[in-house]
């Protein structure tokens, strides 16, 4: 099992939520996990982890907001 | 749950049809270039023909994918629910019958057509206003771009009000002679204050989101809103008050576009993306036709009437190029980003993350869409340039070329919407 790393994206304006989650996504290892809290879902963000290879899953936070949890497709679902 | 489909936007079917309906205006609108004699493109600019088709233009092509693409975007950006969906559904049939008996009523010149198509164009064009107007005001963070944005709405409304009362006077005559007076300012409002101002405040939101770029300073989008919206407003004052040199809103909308120019290359170096993507690149093509246009009228109103700026010929390539260069490039560079993105949430939304989907790249054929790019772009200058020259055969040949770029965008937005196999 790999690390978990974790985003707080809340109050921050599109683009930067997602270029947060694709540069924490170059730092991690194939087994590692990322945990981003945005307040919109990234709709833009979906296709570019798509393109890099990850399976990813979007979930609404009670109180508003979304947890997105990305991972390295292929690896075990956390 | 895993539902991409956000509960904001409205599902695709809704800015689409603006869309298809643009893009096929688009393509006659080209072909009707083509197929002109070439007295047309000498001059005189007010002719039935030129009417037409800068409305099939303003209306047919860039009003209804701009519609379209802010149905769908002004919910995601703004973070607001549609007022009224069903009333953005139902007013695409109104307002194509409208634009449709508008346009044709310009060609064979009637005016009892044009007054009809006019008035079932302005009523649907205010209920989309109306529609706007439920959305916006439950807005609850304002951003520039998003006032900026409000302000090109009004100056659309505002735009489809002049061409009313226009409509009426060549049917009814009652607003007199004064019609030279609101046109310039029918064109000022339309072209500076509807769709310039409306690209700078999508483009400011969008641009940086596909070419992931963020640091970069932001400090002249308001200025740029500003003193585009500003120049727009002295061009309309001109109509009530003639003594108001033009020069003074010309210089305004110069300097407010040199910002934006300046804000577009910023964002450029600030990018994230390596690669210049398709839409990176039209939106640079699209802005210095912008910059061309914007000085060439700059510098018309500088030097006042009788100058080699005032022919009609520079007037026509100065028309030409604001329509098909500075707007047109960038409706099209954006539409391969966009059409793609709600294609694929659409079909593949559901699916990703958890199995295998098709790539956005993947739904649309990359020689095609660089081969549309270079024809376009490179023809685009070209007819331009055999406008400004008097180069009949150079137009035609060049004519020929956006033509072909035309219908290689209208064969991949044909292939974006079809389904296709994941690869991976």
């Amino acid at each position: 099992m790999g690390r978990v790393v974790e985003l707080d994206n809340r109050g921050l304006e599109p683009p930067e939520p997602m270029m947060r989650i694709l540069d924490a996504l170059e730092t991690m290892g194939d087994g590692d996990t990322l945990v981003a809290r945005n307040d919109r879902q990234p709709m833009f963000l979906y296709p570019e982890l798509e393109e890099r290879g990850y399976a990813h899953r979007t979930e609404p936070m009670d109180g508003g907001g979304y947890r997105i949890t990305v991972w390295k497709a292929g690896k075990e679902r956390p | 749950m895993n539902t991409l489909a956000t509960k904001k936007a409205p599902p695709v079917t809704l800015p689409i049809r603006y869309i298809v309906t643009g893009i096929v205006s688009y393509f006659i609108a080209q072909l009707a270039m083509l197929l002109w004699p070439d007295k047309l493109l000498t001059g005189p600019v007010l002719r039935p023909e030129t009417i037409s088709l800068v409305h099939l233009l303003t209306l047919g092509w860039a009003s209804m994918v701009v519609i379209g693409v802010l149905y769908q975007m002004i919910p995601v950006l703004l973070q607001v629910d549609l007022h009224r969906e069903d009333v953005g559904r139902f007013l695409f049939w109104p307002a194509l019958i409208g634009v449709s008996t508008l346009i044709v009523g310009f060609r064979i010149w009637n005016t009892t057509v044009i007054a009809t198509g006019g008035t079932i164009t302005t009523l649907s064009f205010f209920a989309y206003g109306w529609n706007m107007r439920g959305t916006l005001l439950n807005v609850k963070a304002w951003s520039r771009q998003g006032f900026a944005m409000l302000a090109g709405l009004v100056f659309f409304m505002l735009t489809v009000l002049w061409g009313f009362m226009m409509t009426l006077t060549l049917r009814f005559g009652f607003l007199g002679s004064s019609l030279g007076g609101l046109l310039g300012s029918h064109i000022a409002m339309g072209f500076i204050g509807w769709f310039t101002l409306m690209i700078f405040g999508v483009a400011y939101r969008l641009v940086p989101m596909f070419a992931l770029s963020h640091g970069f300073t932001e400090s002249r989008q308001l200025p740029a809103i500003l003193l585009l919206g500003g120049g727009t407003f002295l061009f309309i004052a001109r109509a009530f008050w003639p003594g108001i040199p033009g020069w003074t809103g010309a210089t305004l909308v110069m300097v407010a576009f040199l910002l934006f120019a300046l804000d577009v290359r910023t964002i450029f170096k600030h990018r994230r993306r390596r690669k210049l993507e398709l839409v990176s690149r039209f939106s640079a093509a699209s802005v210095v036709a912008g910059i061309t246009v914007f000085a060439l009228i700059w510098g018309r109103f500088l030097a006042g009437q009788g100058s080699w700026l005032d022919d009609e010929r520079v007037l026509i390539a100065a028309g030409y190029m604001a329509l098909l260069g500075w707007i047109s490039l960038m409706i099209v560079g954006h539409l391969y980003k966009i059409i793609p993105f709600l294609a694929w949430l659409h079909r593949y939304g559901d699916k990703a993350g958890k199995e295998a989907v098709p790539l956005l790249r993947e739904l649309f054929n990359r020689k095609v869409s660089e081969a549309c790019f270079w024809l376009l772009v490179i023809g685009t200058g070209m007819v331009f340039i055999g406008i400004l020259a008097g180069l009949g055969l150079l137009t035609r040949l060049s004519l020929l070329a956006t033509l072909a770029g035309t219908l290689a965008f209208a064969y991949n937005v044909w292939e974006m919407v079809q389904p296709k196999e994941a690869k991976n």
